[in-house]
């Protein structure tokens, strides 16, 4: 009886103890670019990168919000240095684009295995040639910081090349179309996969920082007007602090956050003639994004 | 069918525990009293871990194809209702999983032991259940470490000696 006793006090202890509450800092770098010096400009950007700040700073981030001809890759620079000075290794990274991307052949760095040739880019505002930063430059840029937890998040065309998975086949094409692979269909990939594994980083791989690209590598992502106002990605990205919590356990993860976009998408947009479809980092590891709403 | 808690480590993170469980079919080909062969195919599914630091390993399910040999020895003769042998199996697996909410695949292969107790209902002869506490070690190249400890239940059914016994009838 006085075991019991001990176990119904102790019971809430352990509960309490495990009980998750976020106490690191959490940085944000959101960029979004309507008005290009060098490129056609784009009409909902600059408020999926508006918007997108909000959120992140009602979750409690230091935001770092840069609009149209402030979002250069000098002051990217600059605040990636500034989060360097002051971020340690509890703290999460997060970065958030929108505007162009697309493939940039720098001829010189190697692509994830299946992977097109070219690497991918977003493009900045600056004028040439440093508009552009690729997926490697991206990735020698973060790994710069101590942060252990990165994400970065990219609504632009062909992102999905920014993502160096190694060890997992991906179901869903780089150019979607509508149907995605099945589990066995890419069970031989799977194994050639981990037979072939080098351990050399391609691009961004998942243990430098967990990628979603609004869009495959080989396909364009889209902003639309009513209903959607935004990025059609960034859009349903707006809507997971509120209905990103797939499993009820009061937090969005990173995964939970990027299932529920290609869900929305997939639901509400797909139907369209202009079918795309979001991608992700693989890796045995997720971070948690929000708190839900 | 049973119930594992594994164990995962990436090199950058704490050691964190995933509750999982599988459900399968095994088939075992005695070859030499005590030696056998079988091979087991499963399905698991592996839930995520806590999220305490604002991390957590992914949940994930899939498939396990089980390649392994088998000893066991007779400890208890029971009064003509049941036997009792202590025995353990070993061998290799491989697995195929998918990330939960993603459509990301991968592969890995690892190493089991499994001690296991398992008795046999020699009234009727065909039947037996098991016991057991597999013990495996997965060979992940994105983790520093992947294991896992666990209770197994199984229900065996011989049908080769029931046919064979009724010949002897």
């Amino acid at each position: 009886m006085n075991r019991l006793k001990l176990a119904i006090i102790l019971l809430p202890v352990v509960i309490l103890a495990c009980r998750f509450e976020i106490d690191y800092d959490r940085y944000a770098v959101v960029y979004g670019i309507n008005n290009y010096y060098t490129a056609n400009d784009l009409t909902y950007c600059a408020d999926d990168a508006e918007d997108m700040a909000g959120v992140l700073l009602a979750q409690g981030y230091y935001v770092y919000l840069k609009i149209d001809n402030n979002a250069t890759k000098t002051n990217m620079l600059i605040d990636i240095a500034d989060i360097k000075s002051k971020a340690n290794q509890d703290a999460l990274f997060l970065l958030y684009f929108s505007g162009h991307g697309g493939p940039y052949d720098s001829g010189q760095n190697p692509e994830p295995p299946g992977s097109d040739s070219p690497d991918e880019a977003i493009v900045l505002y600056d004028g040439v040639p440093d508009y552009i930063l690729t997926d490697d430059e991206l990735s020698d840029l973060i790994e710069q910081i101590p942060c252990l937890k990165k994400v970065i998040i990219i609504d632009a065309c062909n992102s999905g090349g920014f993502i160096g998975n190694e060890l997992e086949a991906d179901g869903i094409p780089q150019d979607y179309t509508g149907s995605t692979d099945g589990f066995f269909k890419n069970l031989g990939k799977a194994i050639s996969l981990y037979a072939n594994f080098s351990g050399d980083a391609f691009d961004i791989s998942p243990q430098e920082a967990l990628v979603i690209g609004a869009a495959g590598e080989r396909e364009y992502s889209y902003e639309a007007g009513s209903p959607y106002n935004h990025g059609v990605f960034t859009y349903f990205l707006l809507e997971t602090p509120k209905k990103g919590d797939l499993n009820n356990d009061g937090y969005v993860t990173v995964t939970e956050a990027y299932f529920y976009v290609l869900e929305s998408i997939k639901l509400n947009w797909d139907g369209t003639s202009s079918a795309f479809a979001p991608h992700v980092s693989g890796g045995p590891v997720d971070y948690v994004l929000f708190k839900a709403e | 069918m049973g119930g594992d808690m594994s164990m995962a480590r990436d090199i950058r993170f704490p050691t964190k525990v995933q509750m999982g469980g599988n459900l399968g079919l095994m088939f075992e080909l005695p070859i030499i009293v005590p030696l056998s062969l079988g091979s087991s195919l499963a399905v698991h599914n592996t839930l995520a871990s806590s999220l305490q630091g604002g991390i957590l390993y992914r949940g994930f399910s899939g498939t396990d194809l089980r390649l392994f040999a088998s000893v066991k020895g007779l400890i208890y003769i029971g009064p003509g209702r049941f036997d009792l042998y202590i025995g353990a199996s070993g061998g290799g697996s491989a697995r195929y999983d998918r990330y939960d909410y993603t459509m990301l695949y991968f592969f890995y292969p690892g190493i089991f032991l499994e001690p296991f107790l398992e008795m046999h209902i020699t009234k009727r002869g065909m039947h037996s259940f098991q016991l057991s506490l597999p013990l495996d070690l997965f060979f992940r190249k994105d983790l520093a470490m992947h294991g896992s400890f666990g209770i197994g239940i199984m229900w065996k059914i011989y049908p080769l000696i029931r046919r064979s016994r009724k010949r002897k009838e």
